[in-house]
């Protein structure tokens, strides 16, 4: 008896009566990946612009209007940067820096979102912590070095500790926020259909949580690229930050673009990776999978 | 038997003047029955429900089921939530939201699944199954929620305005089916419903309450023989009396 009038109210566009506005993640910060969906006049606008900011620049440099020696042409840096990618020079510090950013993402990324969850799910544990984060968190990351030399020496362990600790706060505040997602229906509907505390947990407030952790992931990810490179620069014999500097003292600026150039397309590539990534976890969402 | 006795329960805000929902309300509703809640809106019923299934504590009073106290929701209990898009989980399909309830209930995978799979056809969602509960409407997710209330199978049903937003044919297409699923199944139920028709046409016994802090106004026994039909019942002397007087009693209160 039913079967026809429910094919009726299917329509054309299903209403998208969102459950809760909390569900709907922050917008993401602007990436270079341009407008979501696709819509093609932003996007090849970009690209016109970009093309045109390299063919000024490539004038500029080429009429000596830019200190040549400061800033090559772009043609220069494109052929040093192919050279070393043909070489496999450039490759292997990006494969170093890659290594350290994603350990450093890991353990960061994870103890963030632990701690993050853990006191917004446990309040009294919450306001335990709060002090210590507090008082931690503002800390620039940077300033860990000195003391992460004593411990870790130069390099790897070095840069996944400076980097796991930049890239856990973004992590920890996104799991605080997001424990806080379901609302308290979705709350009484776990315990009248009889979970369990922990399972209320478990399957009710981290699936929740999942779409805010998931963006402040992302910021964590672009944080812990950019420590990384940091630390090499300051703390490490290699990687891409080593790279740069040593290129830029050694007065070879086309290296040293082309060093640039590589933590761009890095960190560019990382995050396309994460965002395939967080599409296919949250398929169920509307913003995510269904448009 | 389920009995609610001297349940009084006010929220206190800090700083703002506490709000005062119910004010003592007492009656019972025997094993098998079918008691329909009505009520001014703002009056208290979602409350009492809550009450009920022991999702919140009264202030003054106590809710026992056959003799013993409820303080956490028992396990032979459901409630279908008066926001039924809130309490659908948005990661699981309608499908997935039922045999997430099923977990733990007795049988085997495929037998869940069948169960799950009927209860999403009794409320003509069957086409539906895969979707995810936002990609339905209000009414389809109100149907969405009272699929897996019933398919849970819980002895007694706790429904608040089930029906509030689905058109009037499908309305009663849905009163008929739980009707018939609590006469069949000798379900105990308790329906809020702002509609006096509605109260009237499926309950044994309807109860009025005043407006906060809520009281019981009256409790009145219908007196009209199962299986009742949208046509012969709404016309019959007994629920026509029935309706007048729940109407002239909401009215004076
Ligand atoms: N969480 C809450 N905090 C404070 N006051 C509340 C809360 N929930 C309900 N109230 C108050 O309690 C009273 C009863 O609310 P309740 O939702 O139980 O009414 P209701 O009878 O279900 O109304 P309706 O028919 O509109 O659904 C209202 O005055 C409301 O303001
Ligand atoms: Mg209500």
């Amino acid at each position: 008896m039913y079967k026809g009038k429910a094919k009726n109210q299917e329509g054309l566009c299903p209403s998208r009566t969102l459950p809760t506005g909390g569900m709907i993640p922050p917008d993401p910060p602007p990436s270079i990946e341009g407008v979501r969906g696709g819509s093609s006049p932003p996007a090849a606008g970009g690209l016109f612009l970009l093309i045109f900011l390299l063919i000024l620049w490539e004038a500029l440099s080429r009429l000596a209007l830019l200190p040549p020696d400061a800033v090559p042409p772009v043609s220069v840096i494109g052929e040093e940067l192919w050279g070393l990618i043909i070489s496999g020079e450039l490759v292997g510090q990006a494969g170093l820096t890659i290594g350290r950013a994603l350990a450093g993402f890991g353990v960061g990324g994870v103890g963030g979102v632990a701690l993050g969850f853990a006191c917004g799910v446990f309040p009294g544990f919450g306001r335990a912590m709060r002090m210590t984060v507090e008082f931690l968190r503002p800390m620039p990351s940077v300033a860990l070095i000195p003391i992460g030399i004593l411990f870790l020496g130069l390099g790897f362990g070095l840069c996944v500790a400076v980097a796991g600790f930049a890239c856990a706060w973004p992590a920890y505040v996104a799991a605080v926020a997001g424990a806080a997602t379901a609302g308290p229906e979705l709350r009484d509907t776990a315990r009248v259909y009889g979970l369990r505390r922990w399972e209320s947990i478990v399957f009710v407030l981290a699936p929740a949580a999942l779409p805010q952790i998931m963006a402040g992931l992302r910021t964590g990810l672009a944080v812990a690229v950019a420590v990384v490179v940091t630390t090499e620069m300051a703390a490490a014999p290699n990687g891409l930050g080593s790279f740069i500097l040593e290129a830029s003292m050694a007065g070879r600026p086309g290296r040293m673009y082309a060093g640039i150039v590589a933590v761009g397309l890095v960190g560019a590539g990382l995050n396309a990776v994460f965002v395939a990534l967080r599409r296919r976890a949250l398929a169920w969402m509307p913003e995510a999978g269904q448009r | 038997m389920l009995t609610i006795e001297g349940l009084t329960k006010s929220y206190s805000q800090n700083g703002s003047p506490a709000t005062c929902a119910l004010g003592g309300v007492s009656f019972s509703v025997p094993k098998g029955a079918f008691v329909s809640l009505v009520g001014p809106s703002g009056c208290g019923k979602s409350t009492l429900l809550q009450c009920v299934c022991g999702l919140m504590r009264p202030t003054a009073g106590r809710v026992t089921l056959a003799g013993r106290e409820i303080s956490a929701p028992p396990p032979e209990m459901a409630l279908i939530f008066q926001n039924a898009a809130a309490s659908l989980f948005p990661w699981f399909t309608i499908l997935g939201n039922i045999r997430f309830v099923l977990r733990r209930a007795p049988g085997s995978k495929a037998q869940k699944l069948e169960t799950a799979r009927s209860a999403l056809a009794a409320v003509g969602l069957a086409d539906f199954a895969e979707h995810y509960p936002w990609q339905l409407s209000g009414g389809m997710q109100q149907r969405a929620a009272l699929a897996r209330g019933l398919a849970y199978g819980a002895e007694i049903l706790l429904l608040d305005e089930p029906f509030a937003s689905v058109d009037a044919q499908t309305r009663e297409d849905l009163e008929d089916l739980l009707a018939g699923v609590a006469r069949q199944q000798g379900k105990t139920v308790l329906f809020v419903t702002h509609d006096i028709d509605e109260a009237v046409y499926l309950a044994d016994t309807v109860v009025a309450l005043t407006p906060p802090p809520a009281k019981v106004a009256a409790i009145l026994p219908i007196d009209l023989p199962h299986p009742r039909d949208q046509i012969a019942s709404r016309e019959d002397r007994r629920f026509l009396d029935a309706r007048k007087a729940i109407h002239a009693l909401l009215r004076r209160v």
